[in-house]
């Protein structure tokens, strides 16, 4: 598996730009599009900034936000200002860098520990046609047969992204690159809740019914944003991700256990656990 | 347990804060659109100025107290409200005061003017179980302050914390109940803050009035000023936006230049205006699309048909349109009090400037709020407030 974090020997990153969102917000945009190295960069930067030792250094600090290709820094300006969250950043992204000019034993001391997140392996019904109105179009559109498309689907592991539209939303991606294609032309007003969606060479899942763009490739049957959990959202920019098709009877049997009252998490977990057995 | 029960109200809902601290679950942050108004009420009352209180505009709002004597202070471009006794005894009272509704009274708290907002705040908080630590009602995503919608009448709103045992007090945001006491005395600010150009007229008028002769009555004679003012447009600070140069220098320009018209697609996630067209530049790809990016309340983003939208307390936390800039914390309340047919004026400021501004405004909110005089009523106390008296001295508590 490739690097994500070392495009190369020299430092090529493109110079961050530091924008400010308001007189309590700075972005620091690490890239001038969203690319999975970028997005790498943006995990690899919020992990610093709060990391124990560095949220202790950094008063009227409040939260960090990643995203596709920047990091948003909410602070209180009644403490502190944009040039020192700044300052901040800019160190931050200095040890990121000095720890990947390290040799490769080195690293895995130091910084690489941090890299990672938790993985997930979501069940996913391509199944019923009510759960997948656009996987004919989309096999079609790319020249595949319905199978191919969910056999792609199904065989990467995505990176989480960014949370973020609704309460609990992951945008996913990269997806296989044969699976890349726009949004649909015409946006749906009512897209079901916990559907999957493909768009844009990334993947989402709608954690509650919303209008939305993406085309609906199928759908999954565990809750990922419930408020009667701790935490109420599933996943976390730097997660991983795999889809796994299910078939309808494992759909409803999923769908019981959560109906029964089991936590989302809880029940991907024991679906992680039964795949990597079978 | 003691509490209000809503008689009438037609945008209402419970806000404080807001919920920083879960943006990167994709939660947007909520809470009161003008925290100022929120903050004052709450000083005025006893309560932390990040308690929870009703945010209401659209007209008024019409509460009962149940079980116990509640006090209430409102804030907000207002004119007067009315308490009226079990017995039928009016009392008139003013905004930017507090008043003591006994329990069968019922309030009818004044319609803000024109497109403003009302902050009515209560002793002892809201005793309702806070999500993701609180009150604030996300209308959109459909949790927080009262099961995510609007107040509707028959809810009932318990107030402080009563008698709940200590696990469930857990679960409560409200403060310990102080039985609302007449004898106290009730109090005024002695200054409101400005509300927005349109209303400014009315906050002199009212906080200028120490005495409140109750035949005086009529709200609509107090909003001449605020009539005769509502052609001038509401002027907010903007800091340039992290998308400022996917714009030409024109559309920056005219971003400034305009009187921008507040269309009906206003609600607590934003507010679309109308104007010229403010044109992108569209070169090496800074359009007006972008890969999504953090968003903040105050954010004004510009699709690609030209048209600004400001964002508000319960707008998404990311966005995919590019941002020309934000609204300052301090004037983005200002837009609490503005809707449709209202007129808004961009000004550019520097971030050092917008910082300055922010903390110049946080302590003059914090003066305003300890500047209070006791209330001099002229007339004899009503049956009302006897009857409310009888009850707070009573042991008739028990089943509060």
């Amino acid at each position: 598996m490739t690097d994500l974090l070392s495009p190369g020997s020299e430092n090529t990153w493109p110079a961050p730009r530091f924008l400010p969102l308001g007189e309590a917000a700075l972005t620091v945009e690490l890239g001038p599009a969203y690319t999975p190295e970028i997005n790498a960069r943006v995990d690899a930067l919020a992990r610093a900034l709060t990391s124990p030792d560095a949220a202790a250094i950094s008063a009227g600090f409040i939260e960090v936000l990643p995203t596709l290709r920047s990091l948003t820094i909410f602070f209180d300006c009644l403490v502190t200002d944009h040039d020192a969250v700044r300052a901040l950043a800019q160190a931050a992204l200095e040890r990121i860098d000095t720890a990947q000019r390290a040799p490769e034993t080195q690293r895995e001391a130091q910084g690489e520990a941090r890299e990672g997140g938790r993985t997930w392996c979501v069940p996913v019904c391509y199944e019923q046609s009510e759960f997948a109105p656009d996987l004919g179009a989309v096999a079609a559109t790319l020249g595949l047969s319905p199978q191919e498309v969910v056999a792609r689907h199904t065989s990467v592991t995505l990176r989480v992204l960014m949370v973020g539209f609704l309460p609990g939303l992951p945008y996913l991606g990269p997806v296989d690159p044969t699976l890349v294609l726009p949004r649909r032309a015409a946006p749906r007003t009512h897209v079901p809740a916990l559907s999957v969606g493909l768009a844009a060479g990334m993947s989402v899942i709608y954690p509650r019914a919303s209008p939305g763009g993406w085309h609906l490739l199928g759908r999954t049957p565990v809750p990922i944003f419930d408020l009667d959990h701790e935490p109420p959202g599933v996943f976390a920019a730097g997660d991983h991700l795999t889809f796994r098709a299910v078939s309808m009877a494992k759909y409803q049997e999923l769908a019981d256990r959560v109906a029964a009252g089991e936590p989302g998490a809880a029940v991907l977990a024991d679906f992680a656990q039964d795949e990597a057995v079978a | 347990m003691t509490g209000l029960r809503v008689v009438r109200a037609s945008f209402a809902t419970l806000q404080d804060q807001g919920r920083a601290h879960h943006r990167s679950l994709g939660v947007p942050v909520s809470g009161m659109l003008d925290p100022a108004a929120g903050h004052l009420a709450n000083a005025l009352v006893g309560s932390a100025p990040g308690a929870a209180v009703i945010e209401y505009r659209l007209g008024p709002l019409v509460l009962e107290a149940v079980g116990g004597a509640v006090r209430i202070a409102l804030v907000g471009p207002l004119g007067r409200s009315s308490l009226v006794g079990a017995q039928g005894a009016i009392t008139y009272f003013d905004a930017h005061e507090t008043i003591v509704v006994p329990p069968g009274a019922q309030v009818t708290c004044a319609a803000p003017a024109g497109n403003g907002c009302g902050y009515l705040a209560v002793a002892g908080g809201f005793c309702i179980r806070p999500v993701l630590a609180s009150l604030a009602t996300t209308l959109n995503a459909g949790f927080g302050g009262l099961g995510g919608r609007l107040l509707a009448p028959h809810d009932h709103l318990p107030v402080g914390l009563g008698d709940r045992d200590k696990a469930s007090d857990r679960e409560c945001d409200g403060d310990e109940y102080r039985p609302a006491d007449p004898a106290a005395g009730d109090v005024r600010l002695l200054h409101a803050p400005a509300y927005g150009a349109a209303h400014d007229g009315v906050t002199s008028t009212s906080a200028g009035s120490a005495a409140h002769p109750a035949k005086e009555g009529c709200p609509e004679a107090k909003f001449a000023t605020c009539r005769a003012t509502a052609d001038k447009a509401v002027t907010v600070r903007v800091v340039p936006g992290p998308q400022f140069d996917h714009f030409t220098v024109d559309a920056k320009n005219l971003a400034q230049e305009t009187t921008w018209q507040v269309t009906p697609a206003v609600d607590r996630m934003g507010m679309r205006l109308a104007g010229p067209a403010l044109e992108h530049g569209n070169d090496a790809g800074r359009g007006a699309n972008i890969d999504s990016d953090g968003m903040c309340p105050g954010a004004i983003q510009v699709p690609a048909d030209g048209q600004p939208i400001v964002l508000l307390a319960d707008c998404q936390t990311t966005g995919g349109y590019a941002k020309l800039g934000v609204v300052i914390g301090p004037d983005l309340r200002r837009l609490a009090h503005v809707g449709p047919g209202d007129r808004v004026q961009f000004a550019f400021v520097t971030p050092r400037v917008a910082v300055e501004a922010a903390r110049d405004w946080a302590s003059h909110v914090a003066t305003l709020a300890t500047q209070t005089a006791p209330i001099v009523r002229t007339r004899a106390p009503t049956t009302a407030d006897l009857l409310g008296a009888n009850l707070i001295s009573g042991v008739t508590f028990a089943e509060a």
